[in-house]
């Protein structure tokens, strides 16, 4: 295979990857019953171009297990065959044999054949059930298919109609010519009841259009009509026969308003203007993140000669300092720019959830809807990527461990249907996820005995609740009575806590005996850029997260208090706690009097504590560069960055910095 | 084994030392580091070197208890657990590129004959002088 084969291999393979996931997607929200034309179009043309492929690179195992899933779907979409979930299970199941064809494709690998062997009869037994089709391999959509006796066509369009420049007359001329009209009738009338504006358009047209047309072709008409300019309505006039019609007829509405909804728990479908897009390797753009990095540092080296021209009086100061703010502004732009292709929205991670609520609440027969929200929010590549496991273990835990069986649930006066909700969005600098379930909750009783008798507690040892919760995140726990092959194994919180602190987030627990509990995951916008605050300790310079900062104050002597050697701010009626920053660092440096420097206040999740330092300098963004790359990890920072003159500078990990005062 | 590696070598201690030449990426004047809180005082910190942060090893703090402002920063890689990282070593001076004889390599005496023997790999003559060449990886630049 030549090389550029090898590529068009590997873009096929990726296509049909994801591919496969809006086929599990779409089946997990397909209704039993009448099926909904929409949905099944989708999975079949996902099929579709996956067997069109198949034949091209010679994937032959693929062909004909993608041809009966398409003829299948095809009885299906053409209202033939109702869904049931006999043969929606096999649907699911035959995308994961599917999945291991491909990835034993991608991998060079012999493919398992009796698995798909099986498949394949599973499948034409349900397709014996019903009259069998001969080729199923109908490529024209529905859409061009139906010839109707006509159209009903209305038009409205908008105040600002005119400011489109699209002549509709020109278009309802064009109308009369297309193929297969026998004939046009036009009605104008008032657009609804609109005062007469001299730029406004206060007329709309009903056309009826008879002859045998194809809808695709009148849409070809109105193409560049869209919701902003004006409101469009075909509707086939119903053949007196066909009472299969209302599925056609709600498909045929192109009306451009907010797409209607499967099922509250789908994405919304992809709009039919798709945004065109290249396949950029992950490798090249982290490239371009480094050289916008380097070109941020280099700006801000450059800003300091602003300052210094003005010190100067120099003639040219101000054409100087237009430059720099120029470049400034550019950097920041492009800077905003180059990470926005990083970032991904949280879909992918979410969209695998449903399978695994689908899966693991099938075997353990319990009764559960999973609700998401926010899917749309955007998170960093990196992040996404180091999520989805984490996610996929607290989902698990909460299916497992939360929600109840229905006999019980009901019998604690509850809907025997279970519901977990799997939320994003942002909030003060921070992309949070929330995982909110209305079982049982967490007992947290059972959390400690289970703790005693691991030997992590002392028996009779004195904990607070958030202790108690916190400890499921201890290596090595495990609360489920009987270990499943879901979850028990007691490998899991701790490496989901520590996932999530390697991507610079938290994790919190709620949870109430017998309402339920949220699982809350903070996380950083991003893992490369940060906007810091520049402190001083002695003549080391240390940069905090700005969006933690609360407030800064100048320590008055009589708020401060000393407990057991550790100090205690009084800031308005709340005692906070105080970290210095050189003991904490055992740095023999800075200031030692408390009067004498400045507390910044931060808040870290629900911890509100004073950072003790001498000065605030400048706010700057920073590029956050790891520490672990050459070095190790070091407690207190989360990394360093390079300063505008060159020099490194440490930014502080509050997480860990708020562990100290525990 | 090939028989003759080229090596840097580099004074510490008033002793000569080796190191492999494909590990070097380059040699710079000591500089100001930025501390590393809570580091071994051989730690003397990290610097920016065209955009990385490079930590900064004292060997002389590190082996043989001695500190001295003169000395210079060789930048070299090292492999630990299966990662590559960039550091530097700062040691007392560089003085030449040699050729090492593998074939004349002489394991190094058992016993303590430097505080330096834990990172030995064996001795060498070049040209008269004893030269003690290192495995800069067996040095546990991280520990805490």
């Amino acid at each position: 295979m030549d090389e550029l084969m090898l590529v068009f291999r590997q873009t096929y393979l990726e296509e049909s990857f994801e591919g496969l996931a809006a086929m599990e997607s779409n089946l997990l929200t397909l209704p039993e019953g009448v099926p909904d034309t929409e949905v099944v179009n989708t999975i079949f043309r996902a099929a579709h171009s996956m067997k069109g492929g198949a034949g091209t690179f010679g994937f032959a195992e693929l062909i004909h297990l993608t041809h009966i899933l398409e003829t299948l779907l095809d009885e299906m979409r053409s209202g033939k065959r109702n869904v049931t979930a006999e043969n929606r299970e096999a649907l699911l199941e035959s995308v994961d044999v599917l999945r291991v064809i491909l990835t034993a494709y991608q991998n060079a690998e012999s493919i398992e054949m009796t698995a798909v062997k099986a498949m394949e009869q599973k499948l034409e037994v349900i397709l014996g059930g019903a009259s069998h089709q001969g080729d199923g391999t109908t490529t024209s959509s529905p859409l061009n298919t139906p010839a109707i006796t006509g159209f009903e066509i209305h038009l409205s369009p908008s105040d600002n109609y005119f400011e489109s420049g699209i002549d509709l007359l020109k278009l309802l001329h064009e109308l009369s010519r297309t193929k297969g009209v026998t004939k046009t009738q036009i009605h104008t009338r008032l657009n609804d009841d609109k005062a007469v504006q001299v730029d406004h358009c206060v007329l709309a047209f009903d056309v009826t259009v008879e002859g045998t047309v194809a809808l695709a072709d009148i849409q070809e008409v109105f193409e560049w009509l869209d919701s902003d300019n004006c409101h469009i309505s075909v509707d086939p006039i119903a053949p007196q026969e066909a009472p299969k019609e209302e599925v056609t007829v709600s498909q045929a509405v192109i009306s451009t308003a907010a797409p209607k909804a499967n099922a509250p728990t789908t994405t919304a479908t992809p709009g039919p203007q798709q945004e065109s897009s290249i396949r950029v390797s992950i490798g090249k753009i982290d490239q371009m993140v480094d050289m916008v990095g380097e070109l941020v540092i280099a700006q801000s080296m450059l800003s300091r000669f602003g300052v210094l021209a003005d010190q100067l009086n120099a003639s040219w100061a101000d054409e100087l300092k237009e430059g720099l703010l120029d470049i400034e502004r550019h950097t920041r732009a492009m800077q905003e720019s180059v990470m926005s292709i990083r970032m991904m929205p949280i879909s992918f991670a979410f969209n695998r959830m449903p399978r695994i609520v689908h899966d693991v609440s099938g075997k353990l027969e319990k009764d559960i809807e999973l609700v998401m929200e926010g899917e749309n929010t955007e998170v960093d590549k990196t992040v996404l990527e180091k999520l989805t496991d984490p996610l996929v273990h607290i989902i698990r835990n909460s299916v497992d461990h939360g929600i109840e069986k229905p006999d019980v649930r009901e019998a604690n006066g509850k809907p025997r249907k279970g519901t977990v909700r799997l939320s994003a969005f942002h909030a003060g600098g921070n992309i949070v996820i929330q995982i909110k379930d209305n079982g049982a909750g967490i007992r947290l009783d059972k959390v400690k005995q289970k703790a005693i008798d691991a030997g992590i507690l002392v028996e009779g040892q004195v904990i607070t609740e958030k202790e108690n919760i916190d400890l499921i995140f201890h290596a090595g726990f495990s609360t489920a009575d009987v270990v499943t092959d879901i979850s028990g194994r007691g490998v899991g919180m701790d490496v989901v806590r520590r996932n999530i602190r390697e991507l610079g987030g938290t994790i919190e627990v709620q949870t109430e005996q017998g309402k339920g509990s949220v699982f809350t995951i903070r996380l950083p916008l991003t893992l490369a850029i940060l906007d810091g605050q520049l402190a001083k300790v002695g003549d080391e310079t240390y940069i905090f997260p700005l969006a933690s900062i609360v407030e800064s104050v100048l320590p008055a002597a009589d708020h401060i208090k000393s407990v057991k050697g550790n100090y205690l701010y009084r800031l308005r009626d709340v005692y906070i706690p105080i970290v210095r920053l050189n003991e904490f660092f055992n740095r023999p440096n800075g200031k030692t009097e408390l009067t004498a420097g400045l507390l910044v206040v931060v808040e870290n999740g629900d911890k509100r504590f004073g950072v003790f330092v001498d000065t605030l300098e400048s706010q700057q963004q920073v590029v956050i560069k790891s520490l672990d790359t050459n070095y190790r990890k070091v407690n207190g920072i989360s990394g360093a960055t390079i300063m505008g003159d060159g020099r490194v500078a440490m930014i502080l990990d509050l997480t860990e910095l708020s562990q100290e005062i525990d | 084994m090939e028989e003759n590696k080229q090596i840097l070598t580099f004074i510490l201690n008033n002793e000569i030392y080796g190191v492999d030449i494909l590990r070097i990426q380059e040699i710079k004047d000591v500089e100001k580091c930025t501390p590393i809180p809570n580091a071994p005082d051989w730690t003397l910190g990290v610097i920016n070197l065209r955009g990385s942060v490079v930590p900064i090893f004292d060997l002389r703090r590190m082996f043989f208890n001695y500190a001295s402002e003169e000395g210079v920063i060789i930048v070299l890689r090292v492999e630990k657990d299966g990662k590559s990282k960039v550091v530097g070593i700062v040691v007392d001076a560089v003085s030449n590129t040699e050729f090492a004889d593998m074939a004349a390599l002489q394991p190094a005496p058992k016993g303590d004959i430097t505080s330096s023997h834990i990172f030995v790999d064996g001795l060498v003559s070049i040209e008269g002088r004893m030269v003690i060449l290192t495995d800069i990886d067996k040095i546990d630049f991280f520990r805490e």
